[in-house]
């Protein structure tokens, strides 16, 4: 039989396993994975903005580096809440139906009959009520669009002429509603975040290790 | 992955808080005069450069509060705001332009804020205590933002970037972000329309940069927002030869000392 005996005369490894205790509470700890998640996805939004840009050619509105600038966390008890205030990220990621009503006309105000789909890079960002000079568009079935519309008149007779359209622009379609794929290449794949945790929680958990270790006087070597 | 979805949006609320002490502030100051406001007054207060109309601003305050909630996007409210200006005779502000530049400018200094706080939690600031200021978004003309990080005496570093002079990078509590900012704060935006943003720098590649050692313990700082309501005047008034003519555009919302030193009321 073999006895080892070990005696402490002075504990280092306490004070230092305290520490590192402490640093794993959820106030401290939750910040930083939260903190790793927002980089995560704030980076996922700048690739997004530079591989997206709006297809119809206007000037860009930079949507995805909004979504970057408007995501955040914030830290509530043992919960760490990351979000983004981007106006339609979520129907985006999820997909789903958009049906006119919601808002309010411009022109009736009343509730609106039908939601607006940009149609050129001019009308792109904007809304129908930016521009003064659009007429409703009209087709068999009912107004299918707005646009501007030129014209050339001719006369019938002595007291009589007659309007007709030469030429349609369209500007914005006009639609009860409209399906949004969902798109689940909106957020970070989760195997890229769950790395970027698994990293990041290493790099502080060495951090709260050379911190006790600092602060005893004795840097810990890493 | 779900976890990260939520079916209801939560409010940015350190931002919103900011936003909830901000005071309108009509000015009749331009762009240059607007910067030389005292950082206690710019961080509180809803202005644009010219704009002297108070209705105009409160609908603007009201704007940047919907949008930064996340409650409506900049088409709608630009288009309310064009309205209102029409209706308010103000024909400066009913462009596209002028209109997205003020939008663009308060969410922005509002996501800004809100970015800067989350950043000053010690763990997150002892993780990441650097940050590198990059081009978030294309601009046709964009300004010459190394000639500016040099003149404020900042240092490039290697690495990829949009810039050959190399990576704009510094440490959180570094001045340089007060001193490249035309609004004299710490965080984005740091001039109008700029499309400059800033990114995270952790601890390990901040040491690898040789920006730190690796013993350095950050402090978290705090803005003008925590430190109390009260901002002096005095050099501004001095600068600008102002007087009480700037008592008179900030109006019932602050008293001015004889002193300089302004309470928000």
């Amino acid at each position: 039989m073999i006895a080892i005996e070990l005696t402490i005369t002075q504990d280092e490894v306490s004070p230092a396993l305290r520490e590192l205790s402490d640093g794993l509470d959820d106030d401290r700890l939750l910040p930083v994975l939260a903190g790793t998640v927002n980089n995560s996805m704030r980076g996922h939004f700048d690739e997004l903005e530079d591989t997206r840009p709006n297809k119809m050619g206007g000037s860009r509105r930079h949507y995805y580096s909004g979504a970057r600038a408007k995501t955040t966390f914030t830290v509530s008890g043992n919960t760490a809440f990351i979000f983004t205030t981007q106006v339609g990220m979520r129907m985006r990621y999820f997909g789903g139906t958009i049906r006119a009503g919601a808002g309010i006309s411009s022109a009736t105000g009343k509730p609106t009959k039908y939601l607006t789909i940009p149609e050129t890079a001019e009308s792109y960002g904007h809304r129908a009520a930016d521009f003064d000079d659009l007429e409703v568009l009209w087709g068999r079935d009912g107004p299918y669009g707005l646009g501007r519309v030129e014209r050339k008149t001719i006369q019938r007779g002595d007291s009589f002429t007659q309007s007709n359209a030469i030429q349609t622009e369209v500007l914005f379609w006009l639609v009860p509603e409209v399906e949004i794929p969902e798109d689940h290449t909106m957020l970070p794949e989760s195997g890229e975040l769950n790395d970027a945790l698994h990293k990041d929680f290493g790099k502080y958990v060495n951090r709260l290790w050379y911190q006790a270790g600092y602060r005893m006087g004795a840097p810990v070597e890493n | 992955m779900s976890g990260l979805i939520y079916p209801h949006p939560v409010d940015f609320r350190q931002a919103l808080e900011t936003r909830s002490v901000r005071a309108i502030l009509p000015t009749g100051m331009d762009s240059q005069m607007l910067r030389q406001l005292p950082r206690a007054v710019r961080e509180r207060a809803v202005f644009s450069a010219g704009v002297q109309n108070t209705d105009f601003l409160t609908r603007v305050g009201e704007a940047v509060d919907r949008m930064t909630a996340g409650q409506t996007n900049i088409a709608t409210e630009r288009t309310m705001l064009r309205q209102l200006a029409e209706s308010l005779e103000l024909p400066a502000l009913q462009t596209d332009a002028r209109l997205n530049l003020i939008l663009d400018t308060q969410t922005g200094m509002a996501d800004g804020y809100g970015a800067w706080i989350e950043g000053q939690h010690p763990s997150v600031l002892d993780m990441w205590p650097a940050q590198e200021l990059y081009r978030a978004e294309e601009r046709k003309e964009p300004r010459d933002w190394p000639q500016r990080w040099y003149a404020a005496g900042g240092k490039f570093y290697p690495g990829e970037s949009d810039y050959t002079d190399g990576r704009m990078i510094a440490l959180k509590d570094d001045d340089i972000w007060t001193d490249i900012s035309a609004f004299g704060l710490p965080y984005a935006p740091f001039d109008y329309n700029s499309g400059m943003d800033l990114r995270d720098i952790d601890h390990d590649e901040a040491v690898k940069l040789g920006i730190i050692e690796d013993d350095y313990l950050p402090v978290p700082q705090k803005l003008g927002l925590n430190d109390g309501l009260e901002a002096s005047i005095g050099p501004l008034a001095a600068k600008f030869g102002l007087g009480f003519a700037l008592g008179d555009i900030l109006g019932h919302l602050v008293r001015i000392a004889t002193g300089g030193e302004a309470t928000f009321q």
